[in-house]
C-alpha cells in the first residue's frame, strides 16, 4: 500500500506539474513540445512502474513466501516414455558431456531413449554421437540430418519423426550439462494432465571468466529463482524456454508442432498452449549447467536474437493473450508484461531521451520541482534498482551473498542489454518492412574438449584455460 | 562555479562508492564458483544404498566397516548395532533383517547425519517420530499414531491393510460430468469454479463412470461410488467419496480420498492429503506417490511406491 501511495503522489504531481507548465514554452522549443514530451514521460513512467512494483513482488515473494513444491520428491511412479533431444549444430567441444550426464541420468532407461540432433554439422559432432552411441546402443540413437530447413525448430521436427512414439519430450542445447536427477524432476508436473510444457533452472558453469560470465550469472539467477520461480507461486505464467524444457507429446502436436517461422520458437510454443488451455509448470530443483558467453560481441549477438524472436511472439500474441479465456485476469495482466518485458529497454532509453528534451524545454523551476525530476528519480531510482532488487533476492536464496558485491557493475551490463535490444527490436520491424528473412545465428562455443565415452561417470564439463 | 564543481563531485563519490567493493570482487574473487547441479541427489535418491548393494553383490563378504567406508552406508542385521561412532560417517542404514522401529531404536545423536534407514521389511510403531527416510525391499507398516517424512516400499501400510484390489470398469457406463464443459482439444472435462458431482439417487452403486481428464479451477467433491477414466485436477480441494475409483492421478491444493477409494496414479497435494480409511494408492503393477506437506494415512490404508511429506506423515484412524 505505500508503494501505491508512493505511486500516486508521483503521478499527481506529475499531473498537476505539466497543467502548471504546459502553456509556457520556453528555451526556444514551442509549448507543446513541453506538453507532449511531459505527457509522453508519465505515461513511460507508469509503465516502468508497473514493472518495478512487478519486480519487487517478485522479490519479495521469494524472500517471505514459501516456495510451492508440489511435484518435488516424486521418485516413484509409472514414468511416462520419455525422448530426449540434444541440438547440435558443430558442437564437438560441448555435446559428449551432454551426453555423459543423460546416459547417467536415474530415469528408467527402458523409458529413455537420447536422440543427439545433428544438424548438418561440419565438424567431428557426428563422430562423437556415434561413439557414444556405439557404448549405449540401447539408450543412444543418434539422429543425423543432412538437408532440410536450417535451424533448431525444423530439425526437431525432423527428428520428432525420426524417434517414434513418446509421451513427453525433453529438449537441450548440446552445451547443457544436465544434473542426475533433472530428467525425472522435468518429467513429474506431466502427471498434471493441464501441464502442457515443463522448464528447469539453467545455471552457468564458466562463471569464473570475467566480468560478463559473472553478470550473467547473477541475472540467470534473478531470472529462474527469482522470475521463474516467483510466477510459479503466484499462480502467474511461468515461460518456456525452449532447452531443460519438457513438452507433452499429445500437446506438441495439438498445437501443431514447432513453428518453423520464428527465431524463439519456445515463447511462440508457450503462448500457443496458453491459448489451448495447457499450463507451464517451472521447477525450480531441476538444475542444469549451462555455457554462458564469454565476450561481449557473442553475447550482444544471441541477446538480439532473442529480442527479436521474443517481439515477433509478441506482435502475435498481445490481444490474444489478453482475451484468452484459459487465463485468470493475473495470468493474462503478466502475459502482457511478459510479452512485453523485451520493450521495456527501448521504453528506458525512450524515456532517457524525453527527460532531456523535458530539461530542454522547460523552465528551470519547473525542472527543479516538476514531472522530469520526478520522472528521473522514477527511472533512476525506483524502475531500474527495482529489477536489482529482484536480483538481489535470488542470489541471497541461492546461497552466495558475496557474488552481490558485483551489483552495482551489473549497470554495465543492463547498458549494454538496453542497447542491444533497442537495436534488435528496430531491426525487427525493418526486417518487417523490407520483407527479410529471418536468420538463426549459432551461439559460439569456449569449452575447448568435450567428454569421450571412457569419462561417462564425470559429466561435468572442462571450461577453456582462462585467458 | 565551485559549488556546483563541488556538488558533481560529491555526487560522484556518493554513487562510486558501492562500485569499490565491486571492483575488488571482480579482481579478487571471492564467490564465483558455479552452483553445484550434482549434489543433493544422493540424499533424495536410493544412490547411498545403490552403491552399497553394488559393494556387496561384487564382494559378500566384504566386512561391513568396509562397505560403510566405500558407500557412506552402515550395514548390520539390525538398528540397535547402528551406534554413535559409526554415526560420523554413515549416510545410510541399512538393517539386512526385518526391523521394528520404535521410540528410541535408533539414539537421535547416531541419526543426525543419516538420511535413509533400510530394510527388508519395516514396522513403525506407535509414536515413533521417523524423521529420516524410510526404505524397504518388501513393505513398511505404519502402526497408528506413527510419524514420519518419507516412506518408500512396494506395498506401505497402515495397521493391517484389506488384500490388493483393482480398479473395476466393466458394467459401468459412462456420464457426462453434469455442470463442467468437455474439451475437444486438451480432452478433458473442465469447469472454472466449485464443482460437486454425484450419482443420481437411486443408481446402483459403481454403475457410472466418466470418461477424460478432469480439470476443475476451483473444488471439486465426487460423490460416493464415482469411477473416473483418467486424471483429476483441482485448483482448490478435491475431495472423494466413499468407494470412488480414479484410473490416473489426483491432484489439488488439498486432496481428500474417501473409504475404500482406488487410486490407480499417484495423489498429490500443495498442502494437505488425506487418504481414507481402507483406501488403495497405486498397485503391484504400478506404482505410485503420495506427497503432500501433511499427509495423513488412515487405518487400513495402502500405498504400493511413496508417500512423501514436506512435513509430516501420520498414521491415524
Amino acid at each position: 500500500m505505500t508503494f501505491l501511495k508512493l505511486f500516486g503522489a508521483i503521478a499527481l504531481a506529475a499531473v498537476s506539474g505539466t497543467a502548471l507548465a504546459a502553456p509556457t514554452a520556453s528555451n526556444g522549443l514551442p509549448g507543446w513540445v513541453s506538453t507532449t514530451t511531459t505527457v509522453l514521460l508519465i505515461a513511460l513512467a507508469v509503465i516502468l512502474l508497473t514493472y518495478g512494483v512487478r519486480h519487487y513482488v517478485f522479490g519479495l515473494n521469494r524472500l517471505f513466501t514459501p516456495q510451492r513444491r508440489t511435484f518435488e520428491g516424486l521418485q516413484v511412479t509409472e514414468w511416462p516414455r520419455l525422448v530426449v533431444f540434444i541440438a547440435a549444430h558443430n558442437e564437438e567441444a560441448v555435446i559428449g558431456n551432454c551426453i555423459s550426464a543423460l546416459v547417467n541420468s536415474d530415469y528408467p532407461a527402458d523409458r529413455l531413449l537420447v536422440v543427439p540432433v545433428n544438424d548438418r554439422s561440419k565438424d567431428r559432432t557426428r563422430e562423437i554421437c556415434d561413439e557414444w552411441a556405439a557404448k549405449y546402443p540401447t539408450v543412444l540413437k543418434p539422429f543425423h540430418r543432412t538437408s532440410g530447413r536450417p535451424g533448431k525448430p525444423a530439425a526437431l521436427m525432423d527428428a520428432a519423426a525420426f524417434a517414434g512414439d513418446a509421451d513427453v519430450y525433453v529438449v537441450f542445447d548440446a552445451d547443457y550439462v544436465p544434473g542426475k536427477g533433472l530428467l525425472k524432476q522435468i518429467v513429474a508436473p506431466f502427471i498434471d494432465p493441464e501441464v502442457g510444457v515443463t522448464m528447469g533452472r539453467v545455471v552457468p558453469y564458466n562463471v569464473d571468466r570475467n566480468l560478463l560470465t559473472r553478470l550473467l550469472d547473477l541475472e540467470r539467477s534473478a531470472g529462474y529463482q527469482g522470475d521463474q520461480q516467483a510466477r510459479q507461486n503466484l499462480r502467474a505464467l511461468p515461460q518456456y524456454g525452449g532447452t531443460v524444457g519438457g513438452i507433452r507429446v499429445r500437446a506438441l502436436h495439438a498445437v501443431g508442432g514447432f513453428r518453423e517461422d520464428v527465431l524463439a520458437e519456445d515463447t511462440d510454443l508457450t503462448f500457443r498452449l496458453l491459448d489451448k488451455g495447457w499450463k507451464v509448470h517451472y521447477v525450480n530443483t531441476a538444475e542444469c549447467y549451462e555455457e554462458v558467453p564469454e565476450t561481449w560481441p557473442v553475447r550482444v549477438k544471441q541477446l538480439q536474437r532473442w529480442a527479436k524472436g521474443h517481439n515477433q511472439v509478441m506482435y502475435q500474441y498481445f490481444t490474444r493473450s489478453f482475451v484468452n479465456p484459459h487465463l485468470t485476469l493475473r495470468q493474462r495482466i503478466d502475459s502482457l508484461m511478459l510479452l512485453l518485458c523485451y520493450s521495456v529497454a527501448p521504453l528506458t532509453l525512450v524515456g532517457w531521451l524525453l527527460v532531456l528534451l523535458s530539461y530542454l524545454s522547460q523552465p528551470g523551476w519547473y525542472f527543479a520541482l516538476g514531472a522530469s525530476t520526478l520522472m528521473l528519480a522514477v527511472y533512476g531510482g525506483f524502475g531500474n534498482s527495482a529489477a536489482f532488487f529482484q536480483m538481489a533476492a535470488a542470489v541471497k536464496l541461492d546461497g552466495n551473498s558475496r557474488r552481490l558485491l558485483l551489483l552495482p557493475l551489473n549497470f554495465i551490463g543492463y547498458i549494454v542489454s538496453a542497447v542491444t535490444i533497442t537495436r534488435g527490436a528496430i531491426n525487427l520491424v525493418l526486417d518487417t518492412v523490407f520483407k527479410r528473412e529471418l536468420k538463426w545465428d549459432k551461439t559460439v562455443r569456449f569449452r575447448t574438449a568435450t567428454a569421450v565415452p571412457e569419462a561417462a561417470n564425470n559429466p561435468t564439463p572442462t571450461a577453456a584455460p582462462k585467458q | 562555479m565551485i559549488s556546483s564543481a563541488l556538488m558533481i563531485l560529491f555526487a560522484l563519490g556518493v554513487f562510486s562508492l558501492p562500485v569499490i567493493p565491486a571492483l575488488r570482487e571482480l579482481r579478487r574473487p571471492s564467490d564465483c564458483a558455479p552452483l553445484d547441479v550434482f549434489a543433493g541427489n544422493a540424499a533424495d535418491t536410493r544412490a547411498y544404498l545403490d552403491k552399497a548393494m553394488a559393494l556387496r553383490k561384487a564382494d559378500a563378504s566384504m566386512p561391513p566397516a568396509e562397505v560403510l567406508r566405500l558407500s557412506e552406508v552402515w550395514v548390520g542385521p539390525s538398528f540397535q548395532e547402528f551406534s554413535a561412532e559409526n554415526a560420523a560417517t554413515a549416510r545410510a542404514i541399512w538393517a539386512t533383517e526385518p526391523q521394528v522401529l520404535r521410540p528410541g531404536s535408533i539414539s537421535p545423536d547416531a541419526l543426525k547425519h543419516v538420511a535413509t534407514v533400510h530394510a527388508p521389511s519395516l514396522v513403525v510403531a506407535s509414536d515413533c517420530l521417523a524423521e529420516v527416510a524410510l526404505s524397504a525391499d518388501q513393505s513398511i507398516q505404519l502402526q497408528e499414531g506413527a510419524f514420519a517424512r518419507k516412506l518408500c516400499a512396494p506395498r506401505i501400510e497402515v495397521g493391517v491393510a484389506d488384500p490388493e484390489k483393482t480398479i473395476e470398469v466393466e458394467g459401468t457406463s459412462s456420464v457426462p460430468l453434469t455442470g463442467a464443459t468437455w474439451k475437444d482439444v486438451p480432452q478433458w472435462w473442465h469447469h472454472p469454479g466449485n464443482l460437486a458431482f454425484s450419482l443420481e439417487q437411486g443408481a446402483p452403486k459403481g454403475a457410472t463412470r466418466v470418461d477424460g481428464d478432469i480439470v476443475v479451477a476451483g473444488d471439486l467433491t465426487l460423490g460416493d461410488d464415482i469411477t473416473v477414466i483418467g486424471s483429476i485436477k483441482t485448483g482448490g480441494t478435491l475431495t472423494l467419496g466413499r468407494g470412488c475409483q480414479v484410473t490416473g492421478n489426483c491432484i489439488g491444493t488439498d486432496v481428500v480420498v474417501g473409504a475404500q477409494s482406488v487410486i490407480g496414479g499417484n495423489v498429490i497435494g500443495d498442502n494437505t492429503v488425506v487418504i481414507g480409511q481402507a483406501a488403495q494408492i497405486g498397485s503391484t503393477n504400478s506404482a505410485a506417490s503420495v506427497i503432500g506437506t501433511q499427509v495423513a494415512l488412515k487405518n487400513q490404508c495402502s500405498v504400493y511406491g511413496a508417500v512423501v511429506a514436506h512435513q509430516q506423515i501420520l498414521a491415524t484412524s
